[in-house]
C-alpha cells in the first residue's frame, strides 16, 4: 500500500479521537498524535486496536511504544504487512 | 518530582464507547494492563472505576518518568501498578519507583505521583464549568498561577508557565526558570495541578 493510501486510512481511524480540527485537516507524516491532534492517551489505545482491525495485523507492546506519530504508525503497518 | 492525572469518568465512557463490552474490552485491557493488574480489575467491585484508577496511576507516574528521561514512549504495560491500601500505591517502571495517592469520587479519579515517598505536593483537582477543550488548559494554568503567586509572594503578572518540547510545563518568575516542579492535567469537566 502506498504512503498516501495509508495516510487516508489512518485519517479515518483517528477522526473520532482528535481534539484539534486544524491539525487534523493538515494531517501529514509528521503529525504527532498527542502534541498535534491532542488525542488523549487512552484513545491512543483505541487507535492501536482500530489499526489492528483495519489491517488485520497484531501490534505488540514493543511496537506500540513507538506509535506516537503518523510516520511511526505507517512504518509499523508496513513492517507487519510485509511479513503477513 | 511530581506528576498528576485526572480521569473524568463520564467523559471516559464517552471517549471510548466501543471499549466497554465483550472482546474489545478484553483487548483494551490486554494492551494496557499486566496479568496481575487484570486479575485485580476482574476481582474488583467496579471494573470500570478500577481500570481508570490504575490508568491514572500510570499516567501520573509516566509524567515524572518522561520529565526525568525526556523521552516519550507509549507502553502502559511497562508501568506496573501495585496498590498498598485504599488510595495509596506504587508504580514501577523498569528499576524506578513512583508513589501515588488517589482520590476516587463518583465523577472522577485524581492521582498524584511523586518520585520519593516523603514528597508532599501541593495539589488540587477542580471542576471546570462549561469549558470547551481548547480552554481547559488555560483554566488549569490560571489556577496554578494564583496558587503559585501566593507561594512565591509575587504578583501573577511576574509569573509564567511555558511548556518544553516534550510538553512538560515549567514555572518562570520574572523570566527566570524556577526549580519547582509542576504537572497539569485536564479531562472532560475536571482539571488538576500538582506543584512541588
Amino acid at each position: 500500500m502506498s504512503k498516501d493510501e495509508l495516510i487516508v486510512k489512518l485519517k479515518q481511524i483517528v477522526a473520532p479521537y482528535i481534539q484539534d480540527e486544524e491539525a487534523f485537516k493538515n494531517l501529514s507524516e509528521d503529525t504527532d498524535f498527542i502534541n498535534d491532534l491532542k488525542i488523549n492517551s487512552a484513545n491512543l489505545v483505541d487507535v492501536v486496536l482500530d489499526v489492528e482491525d483495519e489491517f488485520d495485523i497484531r501490534i505488540e507492546n514493543d511496537d506500540m511504544e513507538k506509535m506516537l506519530s503518523v510516520k511511526a504508525v505507517i512504518e509499523i503497518i508496513n513492517e507487519k504487512l510485509a511479513v503477513k | 518530582m511530581i506528576g498528576n492525572d485526572v480521569v473524568d469518568l463520564k467523559q471516559a465512557s464517552i471517549d471510548s464507547p466501543k471499549n466497554f463490552k465483550g472482546i474489545r474490552w478484553k483487548r483494551f485491557l490486554h494492551k494496557i494492563f499486566t496479568e496481575a493488574e487484570r486479575q485485580f480489575i476482574y476481582n474488583s467491585k467496579n471494573e470500570f472505576n478500577t481500570v481508570w484508577l490504575l490508568w491514572s496511576m500510570k499516567e501520573a507516574a509516566y509524567k515524572i518518568h518522561v520529565r526525568r528521561y525526556e523521552k516519550r514512549t507509549f507502553n502502559p504495560k511497562k508501568l506496573k501498578c501495585q496498590i498498598y491500601y485504599k488510595k495509596r500505591g506504587k508504580v514501577t517502571i523498569d528499576e524506578h519507583q513512583y508513589y501515588t495517592a488517589s482520590q476516587i469520587s463518583e465523577d472522577y479519579i485524581y492521582t498524584t505521583a511523586t518520585s520519593e515517598k516523603n514528597i508532599k505536593p501541593i495539589s488540587r483537582c477542580l471542576r471546570l464549568e462549561n469549558s470547551p477543550f481548547e480552554s481547559q488548559y488555560k483554566v488549569a494554568r490560571n489556577e496554578v498561577l494564583k496558587r503559585y503567586s501566593e507561594l512565591k509572594d509575587a504578583p501573577i503578572t511576574a509569573l509564567e508557565i511555558k511548556k518544553d518540547k516534550t510538553g512538560i510545563p515549567s514555572l518562570f518568575l520574572n523570566g527566570e526558570k524556577q526549580d519547582d516542579s509542576l504537572s497539569i492535567t485536564h479531562h472532560g469537566a475536571y482539571c488538576g495541578f500538582a506543584l512541588n
